[in-house]
This record gives C-alpha cells, sequence and structure tokens, in this order.
C-alpha cells in the first residue's frame, strides 16, 4: 500500500512541522514570557494586584467569575467589605482560605501569590458563588 | 494531602484548568485543518483502498501466541477484576472524602484512561470488564450459554442504549450538583446502570455488553485508532490506524454514540468558560435543570448537524440514504478522541498522580501501600504551558486530519463516481466547523 505509507509519512510530517513551527512562534508570545520571570526575584518590584470584593445582602460583587490576568509570582491582595461573616477560598495550588467577620470595611486580606500558570477561581463559600477567574502566566 | 472538604470540581475531580492556547495557535491550527481538508478532496485518491477488518499484516507468531496465550489474558482479566474490586471496597465501605479513590478511579482512570488503553491495547474493557465476568458466573453456575438471552437484540436498537448510558454518566460527571465529594451520587449511579447492564444481559444475552455498556462500546470505539486488531477470524494484525477505524461496523446508533462523546466534551469546555459560569451563576436555583438542557443541546446539535450532512452527501445507490449517517459516523471518532486528548490531558496527568497517591489508601486507614508516590508532585505539567498547548493543537489538528481521510475514503465508496467529489464537500465543510468549534473552546473559553 504505497500510498497509505505515503500518506501517513505526509500526515506525521505535517504534524511535525506544526509542531515545529508552534515550539517556534513559542519563544516570542507571551506564554513563555512569564516563564521568564520564574527564574528571577523580580515579584516584588510588581504592584500587587487588587481584587474588591462587597458582600451586602445575601449578594456579592463581582460575580460573574470575570477573568483577571495576573503575573507568576505577583502577590494578589483581596480587599473586603461585608455585613456577613464570609469565607473566600482562592482554588489556586496551594489553596489559600480567608475568614471575613460580619462588619468588616475595606479589610485587606493578605496577600498571597501563585506560581503555578493556569487558571484559578476565587470563591464565596457562604454564597457559594464564583466571584472572579485568576488567569496566572 | 489535606481532605479540603469543598475544592470545586472541573469535570468530577481536580480544580486547575489549562490557560487557553495562545491565539495565533488556533490560528495556524484552522488554516491547516483547512488546508489539509481540501488538499485531501483535491489529490487523495478516487477509489476507496481501506479494506477494515481484512487488512494488516498478522503479527509475529510468537508475540501472537503470548498475547493470546490463556495466562496472558488470564493476568489481564485478574489485574481488571481486582483492581475494580479494590475500588468497589473504596466506593462502599470507605469515608466520604475527597481523598477516596473512587472518584478519581470513576472519572480519571475509567473515563479518561479508557482512551489511552484502548488505542495502545485494543478494547481491553471487553475482556477485563467486571460485569461480563459476572454475567459469565451466574451463566455457568446455571448452566445457561451466555449468549442465549430470553429475546433476540433487536437490530435496530443497536448502539442506542450505549449512547444513552454514555450520556448519563456525563451527565453524573458535568451536570449533578454534589460531584464534588459525593460517593453516595457514584454508587446510586453505578447501582443503576449496573443493574439496569444485567438486566439486559439476562434479556438479550451477552450481546448487550458490546451495545449498552457505556464503557464497553466507548473502549471498543475508541480502540478502532488503534494499530492493532483483529480480523474477522481472529487473527492477530498489525494495521493502519484508518483501517482498523475502516472496520467499525456502521450499527444503528453510531451517530448518536458518538454525538453525546463529542457534545458532552466541547460542553464541559463550555461550562468552565467565565463567560458561561457568570451567566449561569444568577440562575443557581435552576443550575441542574440549565446544565442538563445545555448538555443536551451540545449532544443534539452534533447529531443533527451530522445526520443532515451526511444526508446532504446525496448518495444513494445501494444503501439508501438513511444508512448514510452511521457509514459515515466512524470518520467523526478521530475528531472526538482528538479533542478529547486536549481538553484532559493535563488533567489526566495531575489527577493520575493523584489517584496513584490515594488509591494505597481505599479506606483513609493509614495503609502505606502507595506512599513512595507522595513525594511526587502532581501539578508539575502545568508548569509546562506552551508544551501542553502544542500539543492540544496537534491533537486536534491530527484528529481532523485522521477524520478527513476517513470519510474521504468511505465517500468514494459508497457515492456514485460522478458525484464522489462535490457529495463530499458538505461533510468536509461540517468537520472543519467541528475542527473549528473546539479550537476556539480551547482558545477562548
Amino acid at each position: 500500500m504505497p500510498g497509505l505509507t505515503r500518506l501517513a509519512t505526509a500526515t506525521s510530517a505535517a504534524a511535525a512541522l506544526l509542531g515545529l513551527c508552534l515550539t517556534g512562534c513559542g519563544s516570542t508570545n507571551p506564554t513563555s514570557g512569564a516563564a521568564d520571570s520564574a527564574g528571577g526575584t523580580g515579584s516584588g518590584s510588581e504592584q500587587p494586584a487588587t481584587i474588591s470584593i462587597v458582600e451586602k445582602d445575601g449578594s456579592i460583587t463581582p460575580d460573574d467569575g470575570h477573568v483577571i490576568d495576573v503575573d507568576k509570582g505577583q502577590d494578589v491582595q483581596l480587599v473586603v467589605t461585608t455585613d456577613a461573616a464570609d469565607e473566600i477560598h482562592v482554588h489556586s495550588i496551594p489553596e489559600h482560605e480567608f475568614e471575613v467577620e460580619a462588619g468588616a470595611d475595606s479589610e485587606k486580606l493578605p496577600e498571597f501569590s501563585i506560581d503555578t500558570p493556569g487558571r484559578f477561581i476565587i470563591e464565596s463559600h457562604g454564597l457559594n458563588v464564583t466571584l472572579v477567574t485568576l488567569q496566572v502566566g | 494531602m489535606s481532605g479540603s472538604s469543598d475544592v470545586v470540581l472541573a469535570h468530577g475531580v481536580g480544580g486547575v484548568q489549562d490557560l487557553p492556547i495562545p491565539a495565533h495557535y488556533a490560528y495556524i491550527a484552522a488554516a491547516t485543518a483547512l488546508l489539509v481538508s481540501f488538499g485531501v478532496l483535491a489529490l487523495a485518491w478516487r477509489t476507496s483502498r481501506f479494506r477494515g477488518d481484512a487488512s494488516g499484516r498478522p503479527l509475529w507468531p510468537w508475540l501472537a501466541r503470548i498475547v493470546d496465550a490463556r495466562i496472558t489474558r488470564g493476568a489481564v482479566v485478574g489485574l481488571g477484576l481486582v483492581f475494580a474490586g479494590w475500588i468497589a471496597m473504596a466506593a462502599v465501605f470507605g469515608q466520604n472524602t475527597l481523598v477516596n479513590p473512587s472518584f478519581r478511579a470513576v472519572y480519571v482512570v475509567l473515563w479518561v484512561g479508557l482512551v489511552p488503553a484502548a488505542i495502545v491495547l485494543g478494547p481491553v474493557y471487553r475482556l477485563c470488564s467486571p460485569l461480563r465476568w459476572l454475567h459469565r458466573g451466574i451463566c455457568a453456575a446455571a448452566g445457561i450459554d451466555p449468549g442465549q438471552g430470553i429475546r433476540t437484540y433487536p437490530a435496530k436498537l443497536g448502539l442506542w442504549p450505549g449512547a444513552f448510558f454514555l450520556f448519563a454518566f456525563t451527565w453524573l460527571e458535568l451536570v449533578n450538583p454534589n460531584v464534588s465529594e459525593s460517593l453516595p451520587s457514584i454508587r446510586l449511579w453505578f447501582l443503576l446502570v449496573g443493574a439496569f447492564t444485567m438486566v439486559g444481559a439476562t434479556v438479550y444475552g451477552d450481546v448487550w455488553f458490546e451495545n449498552g455498556d457505556p464503557f464497553e462500546v466507548y473502549s471498543s470505539l475508541v480502540a478502532r485508532l488503534s494499530l492493532f486488531g483483529r480480523r474477522t477470524d481472529g487473527t492477530l494484525v498489525v494495521r493502519n490506524p484508518l483501517e482498523n477505524l475502516d472496520g467499525l461496523p456502521p450499527k444503528y446508533g453510531l451517530v448518536g454514540v458518538v454525538s453525546v462523546l463529542f457534545g458532552s466534551t466541547a460542553f464541559d469546555s463550555f461550562k468552565e468558560s467565565p463567560r458561561w459560569l457568570g451567566w449561569a451563576q444568577q440562575y443557581s436555583t435552576h443550575s441542574v435543570i440549565l446544565n442538563t438542557a445545555a448538555l443536551a443541546l451540545f449532544c443534539l446539535v452534533v447529531y443533527v448537524t451530522f445526520t443532515l450532512a451526511s444526508l446532504a452527501t446525496g448518495g444513494l445507490g445501494t444503501i439508501g440514504s438513511r444508512g448514510l449517517p452511521n457509514q459515515l459516523a466512524h470518520s467523526v471518532v478521530p475528531i472526538v478522541v482528538g479533542y478529547i486528548v486536549a481538553h484532559y490531558l493535563s488533567f489526566f496527568i495531575a489527577e493520575g498522580i493523584a489517584f496513584v497517591q490515594e488509591v494505597g489508601d481505599p479506606l483513609s486507614r493509614g495503609w502505606p501501600l502507595t506512599e513512595w508516590a507522595d513525594g511526587i508532585d502532581k501539578y508539575t505539567i502545568y508548569n509546562h504551558p506552551t508544551a501542553i498547548a502544542v500539543t492540544k493543537v496537534v491533537a486536534v489538528v491530527t484528529g481532523h486530519v485522521l477524520g478527513v481521510v476517513a470519510a474521504h475514503d468511505r465517500s468514494v465508496r459508497l457515492l456514485p463516481r460522478t458525484r464522489a467529489l462535490i457529495g463530499q464537500l458538505p461533510m468536509l465543510v461540517l468537520m472543519v466547523c467541528y475542527t473549528l468549534l473546539g479550537l476556539w473552546l480551547l482558545f477562548s473559553s
């Protein structure tokens, strides 16, 4: 079956070429830009990403799970105003869980940073609502 | 391994999502898919070449003897049954925490691991299926032939029971609101489906398993992309996966099975997207209804578009147009598998490691059987986003190319010569759409 063999060769060549092309392009694209900072200790020089969370009468903002881009190793700080006690969970690696008490007014929670590329959601445990999605990398 | 009680679970288990693939990856992949598609149409052979089950080169006799030896098969079956029993023990007697290995056994090892197992080894699920062995045991004890049922299996029912239970599984995985840490829902699902399967096997004989056991249906379907296969006389052969695929019997319901697999995986990607999440959250009291409807809609859209595109080929000739969708459905299998690889790749590696770490302690009693794996960082794979993205794109494009070639060969066989090329167009366009949709989900969700 020379036709099939040729087809198989062509297919694998195409696949290899595609892979090569992608990895080649990869060196100039922003995804691997993040990898550069991995070795460095530059995280301190960046501003922390601040995310405000307001909880009132059983509803919370933000509540649309929208994507927030943060750099690898960049500090993230949640600022919470709430009229009810709640737990805020960051489903990153490792996980972060913060307890806030009723009456907190622009309370700054401890900063954290994420070193693993990926998407991680921040959730109000009390209301079972996804607030935002952190995109790291 | 802290048993954190409320980790949000994507597809059953696991909390991390991949980054979207970079935009230019998606563009390059889409362009490649388009080029190859029309290249195949323009340049490929004009008379069918694939010979299905008749194809392949016999495996070396010594290797075939080893593979078919009673002891080899006995060992594989024994391993499979011990594994199933071990997991059943965890599911029945283990604690309802996330580290109970039955969650990952079901959502990672069984559901995702079945795909690489079938590609490498062929239809192994069929060989090890615990329910098949239970049925065989009961029949042996009662002195009945396992192939013998009360009624003959209706050919028109075909793979529809399999499609239905596959849908039921994807519902358990993707919609069931209690999916995290809900051992009871897994127990109930397997109890119900297991009972139904045994009833089916009693009524129709063991032919039920190949049509109605969702995991066997899935495994046997994917096994058609393996390098290994058997001729109808049982000879073990090495063959071109495209010829292997060509031998897939075009049973009734095949389009249904393929639609459920593709639709549900696409829905899983879509469901993770922040856009859907934010929107669905506003109606969170109805989230089960909403997600069930969306899951069903995804599967239905694949079913309807595929059926229409098949009918639009207009080829009648010997088989009549009603048989066409199932005659062409095999060609979607590589597209589905390519997309499944892209969708589950990092998840399978990370959660597979987690499974190994927890499987040694099924009852949460501190058994040290797999303690050696505790030091492995299950998330290592996520530190290689470029490698993940490249593999995803290559998998999707490879699946697409194989699908287009499979459809082409089948079309030139079935369609009248004068319409063989033009008749393929609707199907080709649909395949391009499927692949672009897959890429779009990987890129923008």
